[in-house]
């Protein structure tokens, strides 16, 4: 060639391919670089993941429900007792005595 | 897959490469390399090995940063600031060898007017071999200049100076070229910003 250039031009044609080993190492660094990511991100996501969030919260409803019903009864266990005295008995027998009207129906206004 | 990926622009490739697309990575290699071996041959000459060298390097780093890039800004202009640092790198760990000295490139063959006689590439070894020996702030635009071809705005941008400055240095860098060879500049005035 005897073209006539300027010196940019002449420096901008200056062309010296990287050799193929430099290519190769370039992608494989580049590979092992984004699979480490892949896998950090994978992991990240794993535990991002709405399964054990929506898990976490079904169970603490769940427990909130039951504490809630829980405590109602024992309220109403409070409120109403159990009538534990001893009922009244024949002396004779031993049975239990029927339940006898103080008054008559007609003592009553 | 790779046509697809070959008409893209470099900032969609550099998006995708940063998403973890390996072929839009390859495709940024094969457009981007001899690029930047051109620009690092600024600061190392045209030494293969070197070249090779800072080459791996400059992409070792850019595969480290992708994950930062930002489509904002231009994707050759972060490419070839990465280069540029590693350029600068380069030449301050070799900073007490042996300066080219000039006259090994006395047998370069030259026109007369302002222009060189291009017979083979080994003219363009030489010149830039002689380009390394340029003051830091001139090399710098010529790195830029003759890897991506960037526009002196860009540059500018790169190197944090006026437009009007990048452009005044690589005139200063040619001159400096040009008196170093011994070929007259015919064509300053016109050159000139």
């Amino acid at each position: 060639m005897n073209d006539k250039l300027s010196i940019e031009d002449l420096l901008k044609r200056f062309r010296r391919d990287p050799a193929p080993r430099v290519k190769r190492a370039v992608l494989s660094k580049y590979a092992e670089h984004h699979g480490r990511r892949r896998s950090a991100a994978d992991a990240q996501r794993l535990w991002r993941r709405p399964v054990p969030l929506y898990f976490a919260l079904a169970l603490i409803v769940v427990a909130a429900g039951l504490s809630f019903v829980g405590g109602q009864q024992l309220s109403r266990r409070e409120a109403s007792p159990r009538d534990t005295s001893t009922v009244a008995q024949d002396t004779t027998t031993g049975a239990p005595l029927k339940q006898q009207w103080k008054y008559a129906p007609s003592d009553i206004l | 897959m790779r046509s697809k990926i070959a008409k893209l622009s470099d900032t969609e490739l550099a998006l995708l490469a940063r998403d973890g697309n390996a072929d839009a990575f390859e495709e940024i290699y094969d457009r981007h390399a001899p690029g930047v071996a051109r620009a690092l041959a600024s600061f190392a000459g045209a030494d293969a090995d070197s070249l090779d060298d800072l080459v791996q390097d400059v992409f070792f780093k850019v595969i480290d940063g992708i994950a930062s890039y930002v489509p904002e800004r231009p994707f050759p202009n972060w490419l070839y600031t990465v280069a540029l640092n590693t350029g600068r790198n380069h030449v301050r760990d070799h900073a007490r060898e042996r300066p080219v000295d000039p006259s090994e490139l006395d047998s370069m063959p030259l026109g007369g007017n302002g222009s060189v006689d291009c017979p083979d590439d080994i003219i363009g070894t030489r010149l830039l071999r002689l380009v390394t020996t340029l003051p830091e702030e001139l090399r710098e635009v010529v790195f830029l200049r003759i890897g991506a071809d960037l526009g002196y705005g860009d540059i500018g941008e790169i190197l944090g100076i006026p437009e009007g400055t990048a452009r005044s240095r690589m005139h200063n860098a040619i001159a400096n070229l040009r008196a170093h060879l011994g070929v007259a500049n015919p064509e300053s005035k016109k050159e000139r910003p």
